[in-house]
């Protein structure tokens, strides 16, 4: 039995993204930080303010933006890692934030999350084997052999029984990635928020471990939300795009749609402020290119549209009312009436 | 002073650096005989992952390797006119000091460890005219505060001189960063990562910016990067850098277009493009070598998919390929 709330989400958010079946449905989130002045709350951080998407099953949704656009606040929300101001997060037709003793319990074993650092995700003191073995215990998944459970699971992701019982600082910025990732599929997860998850690493290295997230993901039908600032790396893992910007998805669509034909002014700026790997082009696109202004703080966003002081189609009435999304193309929707 | 390097107006030479650091778990050979030069009026860049030594090198160019890591071999020259050369390595400590931060200054990745947080802004680009003797006190330096920081393009000079860096955004505090580098009339930047910590939107003003600035004040730069994009963008020619040696060398255009060696290759297949539509990145496999121990003969071997037997036993000695690209690879031995 779905939760009260989740039809009318899944209306809402299957008209976003049409056609597919959800396993998670995102609907009006918000989420307000209190900023404190001396006695009393000075404002709020709109960090997230009215964003409504949904990832469909065994694909990936691209999550992209600047800092401060909110966009691992929206993950961090997705797992119930924060509690919202309102709005609703469902899985599976449940609703997180409702979920109590056993049934959260399962949601926070099938919805993981894998940080940038893998640096300061790993305990230093604790073997390979027992960083894995203890997410088991804490979850209560009894296994006959652990060490042949976690030794199956370390050559998963490429590693193999003889880097079981080493210590997190003999490993590479790389492999530690692959022991985060090894960790939190000993979980069975549906469900992956990845934050980042290579951009700690170098290039040689980030290339291996985003083709090892998408075999895994073949293999295991497994399900992601995908944030990152690197378009490139976005747009080589993600079946759909959601851009954000100060607390608001601008562009939301299948990601070759996005990057083929980006309609948002803010996408077109992001896009074009990319350096490409190829002189000709990357001379010509940094002769071009227009970028004027710098975000503002989510503290005080402009009104109406957060990006009409930077946007070079602005009009007087941008400053008024805040847009909404506008299906411009099937499927490709864009938060702009002047866009296209 | 004779030396066998290719340029037609260096403004810097460097010929066989070698840079240890002594730890605990051994010596590191962080830099192990790296040569190039920089011609007067270029955009050079070093580009290379986590500990190829690319920062290193740049640092070494003024000596400034703090210990445990130290020189230990090859010439540094620096050409302050046509003609004119300073050995680097031979100066004394107060000669090198009115060089560094004047002539040769540097921009690093995180602009908010460049600034003190507990002066203003136009307080330490005054202070780094006052060091150099531009001014005598701290007071005349305001002005000229204004002036460069009008220069990197931050709205407001007048008010933003007397603003503390905590009050400006990353984008903003790099652009303070580089008005101060500007300060005493430097021939030569070192920009270190530049624009890493930044948004990308930010990252191409501050690159706009680095291209004006290079144009208006007719300066040499040297751009350190990870980043292929940038290299593109932004350079004439391009040392390609792995585990303390420069692999590769060329003009940015045959770099990209006829990359030799095959950790070039490999370097800018596993960047993925924006702007293209990719079924599979091809990766690198393994990881960079610990340069204790580092890999006998050619350092990239233990990676290399084209790797032979004399690779893993003989260095790659600099084969020339092409006007102004060399490569350092068995492949090109007779090429």
């Amino acid at each position: 039995m779905p939760d009260k709330g989740f039809e009318k989400a899944l209306r809402e958010a299957s008209r976003l993204i049409p056609g597919e079946e959800p396993l998670l449905v995102v609907s009006h989130l918000k989420k307000y930080f209190p900023v404190k002045g001396l006695l009393r709350v000075r404002g709020w951080v709109r960090a997230v303010d009215d964003v409504t998407f949904l990832v469909p099953r065994g694909k990936t949704l691209g999550l992209v933006g600047e800092s401060g656009s909110g966009k691992t606040t929206v993950g961090k929300l997705v797992l119930r890692l924060l509690e919202p101001t309102s709005g609703s997060v469902f899985f599976e037709g449940r609703d997180v934030f409702r979920l109590k003793g056993r049934e959260l319990k399962r949601f926070r074993r099938e919805a993981q999350m894998v940080f940038q650092d893998p640096y300061g995700s790993l305990n230093p003191r604790m073997t390979v084997y027992s960083i894995i073995h203890e997410v088991l215990k804490v979850h209560g998944i009894k296994v006959e052999d652990p060490e042949k459970y976690i030794t199956e699971l370390l050559y998963e992701v490429g590693l193999n029984e003889s880097h079981l019982y080493r210590y997190p600082h003999e490993f590479s910025g790389g492999q530690r990635q692959r022991i985060a990732i090894a960790r939190v599929l000993a979980l069975q997860p549906k469900f992956i928020v990845l934050d980042e998850p290579t951009s700690a690493l170098d290039v040689s290295v980030q290339a291996q471990i985003l083709n090892m997230l998408k075999d895994l993901q073949a293999k295991h039908g497994l399900t992601y939300l995908f944030i990152s600032h690197d378009l490139g790396v976005v747009r080589y893992m993600s079946d759909y795009i959601a851009v954000m910007y100060v607390g608001k998805i601008v562009e939301l669509g299948p990601a070759e749609e996005v990057f083929e034909k980006p309609l948002h002014p803010y996408t077109r700026m992001l896009l074009s402020s990319i350096p490409i790997p190829d002189p000709e082009e990357a001379r010509r696109r940094a002769r071009e290119r227009r970028i004027t202004g710098e975000p503002p703080s989510p503290l005080n966003p402009p009104p109406g549209c957060r990006f009409a002081p930077r946007c070079p189609l602005a009009r007087p009435e941008c400053r008024e009312g805040e847009p909404r999304l506008v299906e411009a193309e099937r499927g490709h929707w864009v938060a702009c009436p002047y866009a296209w | 002073m004779s030396s066998k390097h290719s340029c037609r107006d260096p403004i810097i030479v460097v010929e066989d650096l070698r840079v240890n650091f002594y730890t605990y778990a051994g010596v590191v050979k962080a830099i192990d005989g790296v040569s190039f030069c920089i011609e007067r009026g270029e955009t050079y860049c070093l580009v290379g992952e986590t500990g190829c030594g690319k920062s290193v090198t740049s640092r070494a160019l003024t000596r400034l390797i703090q210990p445990p890591g130290r020189i230990v071999g090859g010439r540094i020259i620096y050409y302050p006119e046509p003609g004119k050369a300073v050995d680097i390595l031979s100066l004394s400590e107060e000669e090198l000091r009115r060089i560094r931060g004047d002539e040769i200054a540097y921009i690093f990745q995180d602009p908010g460890a460049a600034l003190d947080p507990l002066y203003t802004v136009g307080y330490q680009i005054s202070e780094t005219m006052l060091v150099h003797s531009y001014i005598k006190k701290i007071k005349e330096g305001f002005s000229r505060a204004v002036e460069l920081l009008r220069a990197t393009l931050i709205p407001d000079p007048e008010e933003r001189v007397k603003a503390y860096p905590h009050e400006m955004s990353g984008g903003m505090k790099q652009r303070a960063v580089i008005a101060t580098s500007l300060a005493n009339k430097p021939r030569l930047i070192i920009a270190d990562e530049p624009t890493t910590a930044l948004d990308a939107t930010v990252q191409a003003q501050i690159m706009e910016l680095l291209r004006r600035l290079k144009r208006e004040r007719g300066l040499t730069l040297l751009l350190i990067t990870h980043n292929m994009g940038l290299v593109a963008e932004m350079c004439d020619r391009v040392g390609v850098m792995y585990a303390g040696q420069l692999v590769e060398e060329a003009p940015v255009d045959e770099i990209f277009r006829n990359p030799l060696h095959p950790y070039t290759r490999a370097l800018l297949r596993a960047v993925p493009n924006p702007l293209r539509r990719l079924e599979r990145l091809d990766a690198i496999p393994g990881s960079v070598p610990n340069l204790v121990r580092p890999p006998p003969g050619c350092r990239f071997h233990p990676r290399c998919p084209r790797a032979m037997e004399r690779c893993r036993r003989e260095k790659p000695p600099y084969f020339t390929v092409g006007p102004g690209h060399r490569v350092a690879c068995w492949l090109y031995e007779g090429a």
